[in-house]
């Protein structure tokens, strides 16, 4: 019995074990799921400490500059444990404050450089709706259209005037209206997508689960 | 300034408390006796009520009227209060009267010992060569006990100076029952009490018309000064009248039997007649001695002779004395105190004595005197060196006041027996909490003392004798849930049959799914065409036109969890980029991405030394987009995950030291997340770099706006994705791609069928089936 057909036994009865759940909460299935979640932090720290430390701590051995880029996130790591210790928590602040500022500073700029303005721009553009053609302008027109409304649909104030809250309800009101069909089909779609996406890992289960129960039949046929 | 009572600081006029101890000073000031309002000195109206505060002034003196030198009547004067400025100018005065009459001896040769009354005979110390022959037994035997103890040792007097018991007059009765209460019904009628019986001398005193006259202008021929006590000046200084505070009231004295102006005094309200002034003549002599001088004939009323605001030099009595009354025309009342005729009835009480009542009587407000001084602190110093023992030992400790200047005028003095007679307000003196703490240390009343505090430290809480019925009724219900077995509730029925009735339906949605599944496996059912997916296409020429040893890098962003799908989904472009000869640098922000890659790698390439040579397997980055940023930078500074080796020394990351130096990049990711932090990083450090996807069907609505604006050059998703494009690239796992989508295309529909038949039931079965 290789390790393969070992694999292929195991992974078969977890799936089943997993899939038990139709019949409802059952001890197979906790049991299944208990490992899943043991093997998967189990996993993590092997990879931290195999990809991370041993990969950097060597590091420590090579010239000053190499020990310096290895030290100081070393200090800082080393600073982070003490959040742990109520007593010494403040010691960690330091690396928090550095993992904080570092993070957003990274992520705001990225954000603003990565998404908005090229997203802005890319709005605005007709020529590139006019590239694809009909239907590249109905899409982008449609785009800009759900855009405006969905951001209107979050338009909860109004005026209280008479004439200005006739306007007002006559146009942003009707608008976020259509705002919120947008929204409604936006929702819906992710909805079809994260089941789309369930059913395409429940396809391929029960066609892995198929395949090894072949595999270990003709291995059982010899 | 007010002196304080207690510690004798000297204290702004107006204090109300002192400001060295703290201790209510006395105020001084006029009483209303219809409103009770604190008029100040002088006025002779209530600011209130309009009420007459002083007394009118006292109609004249009839004429021909001798002025008599006033009796020397030691430890006994008449009532007045005197201003604390001018305590110690009166006390001085006093003193030189008292030397001066003593060293003189005029006032006891001219009047002797006859013609005062009896109890006042006993007052008087005897002078050392003076005997006092009494003519008949004393009729104090008749008079209460406590009469006879403030008077002292009965002296032997003459039998005709007796007087009887009967003719004790009301106002003593109330000295001998001090605490008795006076019934206001004993007051006589004003109108019955003929004007005669007043006296001169009281006349005298109440005559404010009086010229007042400089001591020096006064004929010092007629009448000598030095028999004219200084304080009896004072009480015929046309000032206001000084009144105790409170005196007896009216109830007590017939007020018919006082004379007018005392009257006034008394009541304010009533109006004085002229006519009802006393004739002169009824007056004795020895009381017109006490009278002092008569003020002259046609003095107006004016104010009365006393006053507290200007005090004015003491005057001088007139010139003319009212001559000597005969016996008999004095008033019942004066015969009383008279020694010399026995036989009058002393039922009138002299106003005088007024002051003499119980202390303890109560004080009506109708009896209230009109004029009320409130001053009762302030005490005059006594002339201790003419009183006898006996009544210094009643006397008791003065506090010292300090002499004052009193502009001339004669004070007055109460002696303390007689003032301890008076009747007073008692008023309670509630001492008010001291702070102890705080800034507010040392200040009074500030707080109120709280419920709490006022409880009696020896107060024990009543604890009750046993538990009520209630209680007790209680503690058994408890006692018995407690005791009861526990039993456990089964399960009810009905919910047994919703829990399987809900597990049937939830097996039969599996089965159903299930069926939907493997379907397609047993038999090839054509129910969906040939998918189409438009990015696939430009993704496949911008892979296929990569130039051959170009490196890639590729962002693993899946794990097992959606290896499933995104393994259909990247494997076709994987080997695409592996047919295009590409080195793939491989980097994943998720601990399980480099797992998942190389097992999917494991099965594409299975030469170890090609490997090495196409594929450097960086590992796990941590920090997100931190991270991303941080190994886009340094590619060649890190260490590859499969070999342990440094990536510069991988021979599949030759010339590749950031994501500058790469053809493309890939993200394979499953989540819109890393998508988007790949797409962000990437685009602000290498703006020009292709970025190109193969993205899960979850991830594939945030690529959307990426791919149509141009951020993302090419991408594939989902399983229709990687099924054309494995169709385009034809790699022979076209039949799984088929399988798959048959399957997942039956499991979608079986689930929208299943989700109507769920919808069907709701509406029609109503929400209980």
């Amino acid at each position: 019995m290789t390790a393969d057909l070992i694999g292929l036994i195991v992974g078969t009865l977890l799936t089943l074990m997993v899939l038990s759940y139709i019949l409802g909460d059952n001890p197979l299935y906790r049991l299944a799921l208990h490992l899943l979640v043991g093997v998967t932090v189990g996993y993590g720290v092997a990879v931290t400490v195999v990809t991370v430390l041993q990969m950097t701590l060597p590091a420590l051995r090579g010239n000053s500059a190499d020990r310096v880029g290895v030290a100081i996130p070393l200090i800082l790591g080393i600073l982070l444990l003490f959040k742990g210790f109520p007593r010494w928590a403040a010691l960690g602040n330091f690396s928090t404050a550095f993992l904080v500022g570092v993070g957003a500073a990274v992520a705001i700029g990225g954000a603003l450089l990565g998404t908005i303005l090229p997203q802005t721009a890319a709005v605005g553009s007709i020529g590139t709706w006019l590239q694809q053609g009909l239907s590249g302008l109905v899409n982008g027109l449609l785009t800009a259209f759900g855009t405006i409304c969905a951001l209107l649909a979050f338009a909860f104030a109004d005026p209280q005037k008479a004439p200005l809250r006739y306007i007002w309800k006559g146009s942003v009101g009707l608008l976020g209206q259509i705002g919120r069909w947008f929204l409604l089909a936006a929702f819906g779609a992710a909805f079809g997508i994260a089941l789309t996406a369930s059913l395409t890992v429940l396809v391929g289960r029960i066609y892995a689960v198929v395949m090894n129960i072949q595999q270990l039949l003709a291995w059982w046929g010899g | 300034m007010i002196y304080c009572p207690k510690c004798g600081t000297a204290n702004r006029q107006g204090s109300k408390f002192c400001n060295e101890c703290g201790s209510p000073l006395p105020a001084t000031g006029l009483r209303c006796p219809t409103c009770g309002a604190l008029n100040p000195v002088g006025n002779v109206y209530c600011d209130r009520c309009n009420t007459r505060l002083i007394p009118p002034g006292p109609s004249q003196p009839p004429e021909g009227e001798k002025p008599q030198r006033p009796a020397p009547i030691k430890g006994i004067s008449l009532p007045s209060v005197p201003l604390e400025e001018t305590a110690r100018d009166r006390f001085s005065e006093l003193q030189d009267f008292a030397a001066e009459a003593g060293g003189k001896g005029v006032a006891e040769e001219e009047i002797g010992p006859l013609e005062l009354p009896s109890w006042l005979t006993g007052v008087e110390p005897a002078s050392p060569g003076e005997t006092i022959v009494p003519e008949e037994p004393s009729p104090l035997l008749e008079a209460p006990d406590w009469l006879q103890e403030v008077i002292g040792p009965v002296e032997p007097s003459v039998p005709g100076e007796l007087t009887p018991a009967a003719e004790v007059p009301d106002w003593l009765r109330g000295l001998e029952a001090p605490a008795a209460p006076i019934a206001p019904e004993e007051a006589a009628p004003a109108a019955e009490v003929p004007a005669a019986e007043v006296p001169d001398w009281l006349r005298g005193l109440e005559a404010p018309a009086a010229p007042i006259v400089p001591e020096e202008a006064a004929p010092a021929a007629e009448v000598p000064a030095a028999e004219v006590p200084d304080w009896l000046r004072g009480l015929e200084s046309p000032a206001a009248p000084i009144v105790p505070e409170e005196a007896a009231p009216a109830a007590e004295v017939p007020a018919a039997e006082v004379p007018d102006w005392l009257r006034g005094l008394e009541s304010p309200a009533a109006p004085i007649a002229p006519e009802e002034a006393p004739p002169a003549a009824e007056m004795p002599d020895w009381l017109k001695e006490l009278a002092g001088p008569t003020p002259p004939e046609g003095t107006p009323a004016g104010p009365p002779p006393f006053t507290f605001e200007e005090p004015s030099p003491p005057p001088v009595p007139s010139q003319e004395i009212a001559p000597p009354l005969p016996p008999g025309e004095i008033s019942d009342w004066l015969r009383g105190l008279e020694p010399v005729p026995p036989e009058g009835p002393s039922e009138r009480v002299p106003p005088v004595i007024l002051d003499v009542s119980p202390r303890a009587a109560p004080v009506e407000q109708a009896t209230v005197p009109p004029l009320v001084l409130e001053e009762e602190e302030e005490a005059l110093p006594a002339t201790g060196v003419e009183l006898p023992d006996w009544l210094k030992v009643l006397e008791g400790e003065q506090p010292a006041a300090p002499p004052a200047d009193f502009g001339g005028l004669v004070p007055a003095e109460i002696p303390e027996w007689l003032r301890a007679m008076q009747p007073r307000e008692e008023v309670a003196v509630v001492e008010e909490p001291v702070e102890s703490e705080g800034l507010l240390a040392g200040l009074r009343g500030l707080l109120p003392i709280g419920s709490g505090l006022d409880m009696p430290v020896t107060a024990k809480p009543v604890l009750p004798q046993g538990p009520s019925p209630a209680t007790v009724a209680r503690a058994e219900l408890l006692q018995g849930l407690l005791s009861r077995p526990l039993v456990i509730p089964r399960a009810v029925p009905r919910e047994t049959r919703r829990q399987s009735g809900w597990m049937v339906v939830r097996l039969l949605v599996g089965l159903a799914l299930i069926a939907a599944i493997i379907a397609p496996m047993v038999v090839r059912l054509p129910f969906f065409g040939q998918p189409a997916a438009p990015g696939a296409d430009m993704l496949f020429t911008m892979v296929g036109q990569l130039p051959p040893n170009t490196p890639v890098l590729v962002a693993w962003e899946y794990g097992p969890a959606e290896a499933e799908e995104m393994d259909r989904v990247a494997g076709p472009l994987i080997d695409h980029l592996l047919r295009q000869q590409a080195r793939l640098v491989l980097v994943s922000t998720r601990m399980e991405g480099p797992a998942s890659a190389e097992a999917l790698l494991a099965s594409r390439l299975a030469d170890t030394q090609e490997r090495l040579q196409r594929i450097a397997n960086l590992g796990y980055v941590p920090g997100q987009a931190a991270g991303v940023r941080e190994v886009i930078g340094s590619l060649d500074s890190r260490t590859e995950a499969s070999t342990g080796l440094p990536a510069a020394q991988i021979e599949a990351m030759a010339g590749v030291r950031s994501v500058a130096d790469v053809g493309m990049v890939v993200v394979l990711a499953a989540q819109p997340d890393d998508l988007r932090i790949w797409v962000e990083q990437v685009s602000t450090v290498a703006p020009g770099l292709p970025i190109v996807g193969a993205l899960s069907a979850r991830a594939e609505l945030l690529g959307a706006p990426y791919i149509s604006a141009g951020q993302i050059r090419g991408a594939i998703s989902g399983l229709v994705g990687g099924a054309v494009y494995e169709r385009q690239l034809d790699t022979g796992r076209g039949r799984e791609y088929e399988y798959y989508l048959t399957s997942l295309g039956l499991a979608q529909w079986a689930t929208a069928a299943l989700a109507v038949l769920g919808a069907l039931i709701f509406v029609f079965g109503g929400r209980k089936r």
